[in-house]
C-alpha cells in the first residue's frame, strides 16, 4: 500500500516537473516574443516620427505656396469677396450671383462665418486658407504636384 | 524501529544507537538542503523576467525631447533616431586598417584625429554622429572588429528657418541651447503626454509665421536693408502669433546660429526706435490729462537746448494740434508735450509700460534697455521722440498692447493663452478713454499722415512710423537709418499688434528713392497684415457698407 502510494507520488512528481518545464519554456518564448514585439513597436514609433517629420516638411507653407502658384490659378480672397453669413443681405447675394454670371469679374465670393466677437477665438481658416484648392482642379490628373519634393527626409 | 537485542553485546547496541543519531542528523541536513533549494526555485519562479533584458535593443544615450507644435498642431520640431558610430580600442585588431576603411566610407572623418583618439585607448571613441541608414549599412558591411553603433535621438526641424528664433535649437547631446527648446529643459512640466508621446504646443501660428518671414525677407531684399525683424501679438491674450528676425539660420544646421549677425533682434537687440515712441508720449500726456485731442502746441520754430537743436523732419512751421503733431510726426510738438507732462510722470508711464526694465518671456530675459543715467529736461524731450533711450522691439510691441486694448498691460507669452486669461492676468496701466483716443490717432495717421502706404482695404490698420538715425561712431548718421512701423489692426476693435523694423534700408527705386519708414516699413507691415488677417480670422469690413468708422474719424478730426 505504502509502496503504491510512493510510486504514485513519484509519477506525480515527474508529471509536475514536466508541466513546470513546459510552462517555463513557454514563458521564455513569450518573453522573446514580447521583446521582439517591443522592438518592433519602437521601430514603428521611430518610423512614425520620421513620417510625421516628412509630412510636416512636405506641408511647409512655403512649399504649398510655391506649388499653388505653379498648379492652381487661385489668388488670395480680397476683402470684397468675403461676406459674413450672419450679416449677408439678399442684396449681397444678388450682387454675388450677378458677378458670377458676368465673366469679367473676380470669382465667387468666399463665404466666411462671422467671428463671434471678443469672448472666444474666431473660427480660423486653416493656415493655407487663402489658397484653398478648387476641387475641380484637383480632379483633373494634373502634372504630378509631388514632383518637386526635395530631400525626402531631413 | 527494531528493539536492540539483549543477546547482542552492549557495545554493538551503543554503536547502533550512535549510528542512528548520525543517520538522523544527515537526514536533517539533506532535508534542510532540499528545502533551501526548493525555496530558491520558488523565488526564481516568481521573479519577473525583464522583457528587454535580453539585450535585443539599445537604450538611447541621448535625451528624448518632447515634440513642438504650433497652435494649429503643425509639427515644428521632433526627434528622429539615428546611429552614432563608435570604436572600442581594446577590441581593435588593426588600427590603421580600421582608420582607412572607416574614412573610405565616411569621408567627413578626420583620419589623423581618429588615429590619435584610438591610441589613447579609452573604451568608447565616438567616430561620427547622426549617420544615415545608408552609411550605417556601409560601415556594417566593412565587418571591421571593434566598431559598434549606439542609437541616439537627433532633433529635426521640418519647417527649417521659418520659426527658428522662437523654437531655438539643441546641442549635439539634444539639450536645448536657445529659444523654447531651452525653456522646455528648464520647465519639464510643460510637456503634455499624448498618444504619440510628449509634446509642447506654442502660441505661434505657422501660417502667420511664414507670411511674416517671407515678407520680411522680401523687404530685406527690396530695400537692401541689413536686417529686418517683425512681431505679431494678440492684444487680448498677449500671445505672440508670429516673430521673425532676419538674417536667421536653419536650426537643422546649428553651427549657423553662432553667427552674430543672425541673433534674434526682437529679443536680444536694443535700438533707439525714434518717432514710434511718440505714441507713448502722446498716450501718457492724454492719460495724465495734460493734453486732449483739441490741444495745440506751437511748432513753428526749432527748440534750442544747450548745444542741441530739436527740429521737425516734416516741418509745418505753424501751430499744430495734438492729432497734427502725431500725424506729421513733429519732434518739436512731442518734446513740448513731454515737458508739460514732466520728466517724473513721463518716467512713471514708461515704467508702467515696461519700457525701462528688462522684459521676461519664455525666450528668457530680453536684452537690458539702455536707460539714461540722469533724467534731465533734455532727456525728457529727446525720449519724447524716441532718442536717448534704447529698447528691444519685443518691449516696444508689449508696450503697444495697453494703448490699443483698453489700457490693460498683458505680459507677452509664446505659449497658448485664452483672451479671457490674458485680460485677467494683465494690469490696468491706462484709462480706457486714452486707448480709444490713441486708436483714432493711429488710424488717422494711416488715413492722412506718414503711414498712408500701410493701408489695407478692409482691415482698418492704424500705426505710427519711426525713422531713427543710427549712432555711427560718435554721431547720428543721416544715411544709416533704422525704420520701424508700430501698428494695430483693426482699429475699431483691435485684435493684433504688428511691429516691423528694418535696419539700414537704402534709398531704392521701390521706395521712391527715400529711406524713411513711411516708404519701407509701413508698406511691408501693410503687406503682412493683408495676408495674415484672413489666417487670423479677422473679418474684413468695407467702408462703403454700414460701417462708417473712417468717415466718423475724419469728421471728428
Amino acid at each position: 500500500m505504502l509502496r503504491f502510494f510512493n510510486i504514485c507520488l513519484c509519477l506525480a512528481l515527474v508529471v509536475l516537473a514536466y508541466v513546470i518545464y513546459q510552462v517555463k519554456y513557454d514563458t521564455r518564448t513569450f518573453d522573446v516574443a514580447i521583446a521582439s514585439l517591443s522592438k518592433d513597436i519602437e521601430a514603428e514609433r521611430d518610423s512614425v516620427a520620421v513620417l510625421r517629420a516628412e509630412w510636416s516638411l512636405l506641408n511647409r507653407p512655403e512649399r504649398i505656396e510655391r506649388l499653388a502658384q505653379k498648379y492652381l490659378d487661385l489668388a488670395p480672397p480680397k476683402p470684397r469677396q468675403m461676406l459674413a453669413l450672419e450679416t449677408a443681405s439678399p442684396g449681397d447675394l444678388e450682387r454675388a450671383s450677378a458677378e458670377l454670371s458676368s465673366p469679367s469679374l473676380p470669382p465667387l465670393p468666399a463665404v466666411v462665418k462671422a467671428p463671434p466677437k471678443p469672448t472666444s477665438k474666431p473660427p480660423q481658416p486653416a493656415s493655407g486658407a487663402q489658397k484653398a484648392p478648387k476641387p475641380a482642379k484637383l480632379a483633373k490628373p494634373a502634372p504630378s504636384p509631388w514632383a518637386p519634393i526635395e530631400a525626402s527626409v531631413p | 524501529m527494531s528493539e536492540p537485542a539483549k543477546i547482542e553485546p552492549a557495545t554493538d547496541s551503543a554503536n547502533f544507537a550512535r549510528g542512528r543519531k548520525r543517520f538522523r542528523l544527515i537526514c536533517l541536513a539533506l532535508v534542510l538542503g532540499f528545502v533551501a533549494i526548493g525555496a530558491r526555485l520558488v523565488t526564481l519562479g516568481f521573479a519577473v523576467t525583464e522583457p528587454g533584458g535580453s539585450g535585443l535593443y539599445d537604450i538611447s544615450s541621448t535625451v528624448h525631447r518632447p515634440d513642438i507644435f504650433d497652435r494649429k498642431g503643425t509639427l515644428l520640431a521632433t526627434d528622429i533616431k539615428s546611429a552614432t558610430l563608435y570604436a572600442d580600442p581594446p577590441r581593435v585588431i588593426d588600427r590603421d586598417e580600421l582608420v582607412e576603411q572607416v574614412t573610405g566610407v565616411l569621408p567627413g572623418v578626420n583620419a589623423a584625429e581618429l588615429r590619435e583618439k584610438l591610441k589613447q585607448g579609452r573604451r568608447f571613441v565616438s567616430i561620427k554622429r547622426e549617420l544615415s541608414p545608408k552609411q550605417q549599412a556601409e560601415v556594417h558591411e566593412l565587418g571591421v572588429p571593434g566598431l559598434g553603433f549606439v542609437e541616439e535621438y537627433r532633433r529635426v526641424y521640418p519647417v527649417g528657418a521659418t520659426a527658428c528664433h522662437v523654437v531655438g535649437h539643441v546641442d549635439t547631446d539634444n539639450r536645448g541651447l536657445a529659444g523654447i527648446e531651452q525653456f522646455i529643459d528648464e520647465n519639464p512640466q510643460l510637456s503634455m503626454a499624448s498618444v504619440s508621446g510628449e509634446s509642447v504646443t506654442l502660441s505661434l501660428d505657422l501660417g502667420v509665421q511664414h507670411v511674416l518671414h517671407e515678407e520680411l525677407a522680401a523687404a530685406l531684399d527690396t530695400y537692401r536693408a541689413k536686417a529686418a525683424a517683425g512681431i505679431i501679438v494678440d492684444v487680448h491674450s498677449g500671445e505672440v502669433v508670429g516673430m521673425a528676425s532676419l538674417p536667421d539660420y536653419d536650426p537643422n544646421r546649428r553651427e549657423q546660429a553662432l553667427d552674430k549677425d543672425r541673433l534674434n533682434r526682437i529679443n536680444s537687440g536694443v535700438y533707439e526706435m525714434g518717432s514710434v515712441f511718440k505714441v507713448f508720449t502722446v498716450a501718457s500726456a492724454i492719460d495724465a490729462g495734460t493734453v486732449n485731442l483739441r490741444s495745440s502746441y506751437d511748432a513753428s520754430a526749432p527748440i534750442h537746448v544747450a548745444s542741441f537743436t530739436i527740429d521737425d523732419f516734416h516741418g509745418k512751421k505753424r501751430r499744430l494740434t495734438v492729432p497734427e503733431i502725431f500725424i506729421y510726426s513733429s519732434n518739436i510738438g512731442a518734446a513740448k508735450m513731454a515737458l508739460d507732462l514732466g520728466g517724473v510722470r513721463q518716467r512713471a508711464y514708461l515704467t508702467k509700460l515696461g519700457l525701462l526694465s528688462r522684459g521676461k518671456t519664455e525666450l528668457g530675459e530680453s536684452a537690458s534697455p539702455i536707460v539714461p543715467a540722469t533724467w534731465e529736461k533734455l532727456t525728457t524731450m529727446t525720449v519724447a521722440f524716441g532718442h536717448g533711450l534704447s529698447v528691444t522691439p519685443l518691449q516696444l510691441a508689449s508696450a503697444m498692447v495697453p494703448l490699443v486694448n483698453g489700457g490693460i498691460a498683458v505680459p507677452l507669452t509664446f505659449l497658448p493663452r485664452s483672451r479671457e486669461d490674458g485680460m485677467s492676468v494683465g494690469t490696468r496701466v491706462l484709462k480706457r478713454e486714452t486707448s480709444e483716443a490713441m486708436l483714432s490717432l493711429l488710424r488717422l495717421n494711416v488715413l492722412k499722415g506718414t503711414a498712408k502706404r500701410a493701408e489695407v482695404e478692409g482691415y482698418r490698420v492704424g500705426g505710427k512710423t519711426g525713422t531713427a538715425e543710427k549712432v555711427v561712431g560718435r554721431h547720428y548718421s543721416t544715411s544709416a537709418l533704422l525704420t520701424s512701423f508700430l501698428s494695430a489692426f483693426p482699429t475699431d476693435a483691435p485684435e493684433y499688434v504688428v511691429l516691423v523694423m528694418l535696419d539700414e534700408p537704402q534709398r531704392v527705386a521701390a521706395s521712391h528713392n527715400e529711406a524713411t519708414a513711411g516708404v519701407n516699413a509701413a508698406p511691408t507691415a501693410g503687406r503682412i497684415i493683408k495676408r495674415v488677417a484672413p489666417i487670423l480670422g479677422v473679418a474684413p469690413k468695407l467702408e462703403d457698407d454700414q460701417h462708417k468708422f473712417d468717415a466718423r474719424l475724419l469728421a471728428s478730426y
